[in-house]
């Protein structure tokens, strides 16, 4: 049995880190048709932040919860920053120049971390509490990888009921399908545009936060995340949030189980499974073709 | 015209004698450029010429480094070395073209970034290839040239095959990017639906685009492991990927020579920041500042500024002119 529970446990966990990067991504091509590149380094950043409140200051769990609360709004500021003085800006030129604009956020933030952390690996250990495994099926499995999931599906309900039950989720919808016709209904759409940014980078940052007691902290840590996130992203289908995640359980689960049979292959599986489904649908499994 | 020509014998002259005049340090930099530019000169013929953003571009680089470096160890010597080199990023760039060529747009992009990261960790795990420490210890047989041999193992000596393959290189790019086969590929940039209905074979253009781009850009990784002496999987790291990007988007896109003035002021740039221990901000902030003031990068803007002090001389003239008209 522990050959089957433990894999899926794990990807069941990848995924839903990989999730709610996934969702910020797509959220924010499906409404504003911007490839983040930058994306994965809000992850690192948040990462980071978490281990700066928490490590030798609050190291409780209550501390640790908080922490990657406030460290995930202080980044999704700064996402605001970003999206008022340099996306904005853009919206009208080649997505070639986004993407090299995102790429160039990007580099200012791995730096940054790098001058004021340094490159050598860090980390943010588990309080006790947490640092357990719990028993399931006469197997015993890591309860943070457990509280991650049901953090996952949280974020997965909490995005559902604001996309199809709230005004704002409507809007963005609408803005999606359409902009200039959502303009000319009196939404401010450049305002959105800002709203749904900042959304999803806290996603990011809070996935970062979560990822950082079970990684090792490397300011380059984001580059793998954001290519990690892409390939969730076109797998389901861009601008997708149903499909990113379908293709982050498929690709999380898939990827777990062959790396836990054939080592050799973690972190292909990903690229394998993409390749294959865009061969035979281009446009994603849920996207429009 | 003409003009153009002379600047560029007088540029290829400035390389020539470099190495006799500057001492080794400065002419293993020369080199390294050197390779940089051809690397992002082959970029920029897909990406500008056939409008096709390829993400994955390192994939190409690094299979010609490994390439070059595994014949040059068994004894090959330089110049076949790099020709399979090219060879071989060649058959690679068809296969990873064939995956790829179904989506167009980002869609390609992202799929060319992934299957560069497939070779990336393919390489990474083959023990045979050193896995991550790579492979060490590249040294080049000396150059026989018609009984006069040279010793290419030393920097110094090695300089004049990057110069003379770089620059062969080039010519051919130049020459394709104006051939019929480069205004076809503009064509199809344009319009694809337009052009395949005129009877053209869109796809196999675009095969035939990724496959010169990929030949060259793996001459240019083949010439860079003789030259480290080492080769890690780092060189088809997906952040190596985005090198050509940035020195092509510097230089200019819109240039054949962006590469060239790009790769100048890439490296100059790298220069002056490689011991502020953040190197990768400042080259986030230029780029940054790049993208948002300056979209048509040093030539660009070089441009402008030649054609407003031309103008700005002329009304000077044409000042002077009516004032003289004035006192007569």
């Amino acid at each position: 049995m522990d050959v089957v529970l433990l894999p899926l446990v794990n990807g069941l966990t990848q995924a839903a880190v990989l999730f709610m990067i996934a969702a910020g991504l797509t959220l924010i091509y499906g409404v504003l048709h911007v490839i983040n590149f930058a994306h994965g380094s809000f992850v690192m950043l948040g990462s980071y932040l978490t281990m700066f409140f928490f490590v030798g200051k609050f190291e409780t769990v209550t501390g640790l919860f908080l922490f990657i609360f406030v460290s995930s709004i202080i980044i999704a500021l700064i996402g605001w920053a970003m999206e008022v003085f340099v996306l904005r800006k853009m919206y009208k030129a080649d997505e070639f120049y986004m993407v090299l604009a995102t790429y160039a956020i990007l580099l200012m933030i791995e730096g940054g971390v790098e001058k004021y952390w340094g490159s050598s690996p860090l980390s943010l250990p588990l309080p006790a509490s947490l640092n357990t495994t719990i028993s399931i099926l006469g197997i015993s499995v890591p309860l943070f990888s457990i509280l991650i999931c049901v953090i996952g599906l949280a974020v997965m309900f909490l995005l559902w009921y604001m996309m199809n039950h709230t005004n704002l989720g409507k809007i963005i919808r609408a803005a999606a399908a359409d902009q200039t016709m959502t303009n000319s209904l009196g939404v401010n759409v450049p305002a959105l545009f800002t709203v749904v940014f900042i959304i999803g980078i806290f996603l990011a940052a809070f996935a970062g936060g979560l990822l950082a007691p079970t990684v090792a902290l490397l300011p380059n840590m984001g580059v793998n995340i954001v290519i990690q996130a892409f390939v969730v992203v076109v797998v389901g289908g861009l601008g997708n949030i149903n499909g990113a995640l379908i293709a982050a359980v498929l690709i999380g689960v898939l990827d777990s189980f062959l790396g836990f049979y054939v080592p050799v292959l973690t972190g292909i599986t990903f690229y394998i499974v993409m390749a294959i489904i865009l061969m035979i649908r281009p446009q994603g499994l849920l996207g429009k073709a | 015209m003409r003009k153009t020509k002379l600047l560029l014998i007088f540029i290829f002259l400035l390389f020539f004698v470099a190495p006799f005049v500057m001492n080794n340090a400065f002419t293993f930099r020369l080199s390294g450029l050197l390779i940089l530019i051809l690397f992002a000169a082959s970029f920029q013929f897909i990406a500008r010429t056939a409008g096709m953003f390829s993400l994955g571009h390192a994939a190409f680089y690094g299979i010609g480094a490994y390439t070059s470096a595994l014949l040059i160890q068994k004894g090959y010597s330089i110049f076949l070395a790099i020709l399979l080199a090219g060879v071989t990023a060649f058959i690679i760039s068809q296969i990873i073209g064939y995956l790829c060529l179904k989506s167009t747009g980002i869609y390609f992009a992202m799929l060319t970034l992934s299957l560069a990261q497939v070779v990336y960790l393919i390489i990474y795990r083959t023990s045979a290839l050193g896995g991550q420490d790579g492979i060490p210890g590249i040294l080049a047989k000396p150059l026989n040239i018609f009984g006069w041999e040279l010793d290419i193992s030393r920097p110094e000596n090695y300089y004049f095959v990057i110069l003379f393959t770089v620059i062969l290189s080039i010519a051919i790019l130049y020459y394709l990017t104006n051939s019929s086969l480069g205004h076809f590929l503009r064509s199809i940039r344009e319009n694809s639906v337009r052009t395949s209905s005129l009877g053209i074979h869109v796809k196999r253009y675009q095969m035939v685009a990724f496959g010169i781009s990929g030949f060259f850009g793996g001459v240019a990784g083949s010439l860079l492991s003789p030259l480290e002496g080492i080769i890690t999987p780092e060189t088809l790291a997906w952040t190596q990927s985005a090198l050509p990007l940035i020195i092509v988007l510097i230089g200019g896109i819109n240039s054949f020579w962006g590469p060239v003035v790009g790769a100048f002021t890439f490296e100059i740039f790298h220069l002056i920041t490689l011991n502020s221990g953040a190197a990768n901000m400042y080259l986030g902030i230029i780029l940054l500042v790049t993208v948002l003031v300056f979209p048509s990068g040093v030539i660009g803007v070089s441009k402008q500024l030649t054609s407003l002090i031309k103008k700005s001389m002329r009304s000077k003239n044409t000042g002077k002119a009516e004032e003289l008209k004035g006192v007569g």
